[in-house]
């Protein structure tokens, strides 16, 4: 009878072993702090529901250097998260759309076009609109 | 006809004051070790000699107890993957001189069971890969003389029913997922396998992928409770080392994220489709 195959113990460490899986591992993690200042974002919302002061005193705590510091470091996190994820985005595309042939390059660049375009839209409706 | 008399005795049988090289092997045979252990192996340096070559030198000189597959030698049956340094490869197209003078070490694909020393079980896999069917399902529906959907008599299996045309752009949107030889490597490679073994995984997936692409197939919807289950494409995290050691460029990880592109969407036009038009 044939034996059952021998199962070796799994590294809980896996994800150190490799510097594909470390940099997989660091592109997860920066979800963890856009994560948490969506939470402080909602909690933001909140606050505005509640009255004048208790939605000046959230703005006001933005602006302590612990505050400034986090949002930075989303900021930080969120482009990591971005230029990593735009740069795989190609594999998801099928080969031809339209019958024209997908060029990954192409892929990357109308990624960031879409994504500076969108971002200069919400900044000029920031500053100028209201 | 003469031979020229030529050294040519370090291809052959090289003497051991030549260079050199240590192999260290995982070693285990059921019902003799109770776990798997390191056996260290110096054999001759021979710059020519891939993996396989070295597997064979110990294999006939050193060890015959030691197992491992192999066929074909070249790259093409997908038998003789296994680990190097901790990184899949195949060992028909991995060589000592890539190494050189550092000792090796050899061990058996990541992620299986260990049947025997370098030998692992293939079998999850192997039911994996049948439950997408990867085949042509029902070939001649769209023939000239085929009704699509209609059931396959033989009338249309045959060169009568007309032949069956593909253009090189529909081609084009499988051809690079053929390429799968099955080695196993980019499971091996893939982080979410080693944690769930249920995980349909990269090879099964883009061999799945290749059927769905395929013009002449019209099986999709037999594949997809396979794919679209959790284990199946919801799976993956896009790891993206599966692509990055496939010896063959199929680049499993964008049929995965195909996949999943088109269960989503196949998902969406089930709540805005009326049911017949699906
Ligand atoms: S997808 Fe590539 S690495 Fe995976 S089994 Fe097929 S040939 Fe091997
Ligand atoms: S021996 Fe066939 S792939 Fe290596």
């Amino acid at each position: 009878m044939r034996q059952s195959p021998y199962h070796r113990p799994r590294d809980p460490f896996w994800y150190m072993r490799r510097s594909v899986y470390r940099r997989y591992m660091v592109r997860e993690a920066t979800s963890v702090f856009i994560g948490l200042w969506m939470l402080n974002l909602i909690l933001g919302i909140l606050q505005l529901s509640r009255g004048e002061a208790a939605w000046t005193a959230w703005l006001t705590w933005q602006q302590h250097p612990l505050m400034l510091t986090f949002s930075g470091l989303t900021l930080i996190m969120a482009m990591v998260h971005t230029t990593t994820w735009f740069a795989i985005a190609p594999k998801a595309m099928p080969k031809f759309i339209a019958g024209k042939a997908v060029v990954h390059q192409q892929v990357v660049i109308g990624h960031w076009l879409v994504f500076g375009l969108v971002s200069l839209f919400l900044l000029v409706a920031v500053y100028w609109g209201a | 006809m003469t031979i020229p008399a030529t050294d040519n005795t370090s291809e052959t049988a090289p003497s051991k004051s030549e260079a050199g090289i240590t192999l260290e092997i995982l070693r285990y045979i059921p019902g003799t070790h109770s776990e798997p252990t390191f056996q260290r192996f110096e054999i001759p340096y021979v710059e020519d000699w891939s993996m396989l070559d070295a597997l064979g030198y110990i294999k006939d000189e050193l060890d015959s107890s030691l197992s491992y597959r192999w066929s074909c030698r070249m790259a093409v049956c997908g038998s003789c993957g296994m680990m190097f340094d901790g990184v899949p490869k195949l060992a028909c197209e991995t060589f000592l001189r890539d190494y050189y003078p550092r000792p090796i070490r050899v061990e058996p694909l990541e992620n299986f069971g260990i049947e025997r020393d370098l030998v692992i079980d293939q079998e999850p896999f192997l039911e994996k890969l049948e439950s997408v069917k990867p085949y042509i399902i029902d070939a001649m529906a769209n023939a000239p003389s085929g009704k699509p959907g209609a059931p396959a008599g033989h009338e249309r299996e045959t060169i009568q029913a007309g032949e069956n045309r593909q253009t090189p752009k529909e081609l084009a949107l499988f051809d690079q997922y053929s390429m799968c030889i099955n080695c196993l490597l980019c499971y091996s490679a893939c982080p979410q396998f080693g944690l769930n073994p249920a995980f349909l995984g990269p090879a099964a997936i883009s061999l799945a992928h290749r059927y769905n692409q395929d013009n002449r197939d019209q099986g999709n919807a037999d594949r997809a409770p396979a794919l679209n289950e959790e284990d199946g494409v919801w799976s993956c995290t896009f790891v993206g080392y599966c692509s990055e050691v496939c010896p063959k460029s199929v680049d499993p990880a964008s049929a995965i994220q195909q996949e999943k592109v088109r269960g989503a969407t196949d998902w969406a036009l089930s709540w805005l489709l009326p049911k017949g038009a699906r």
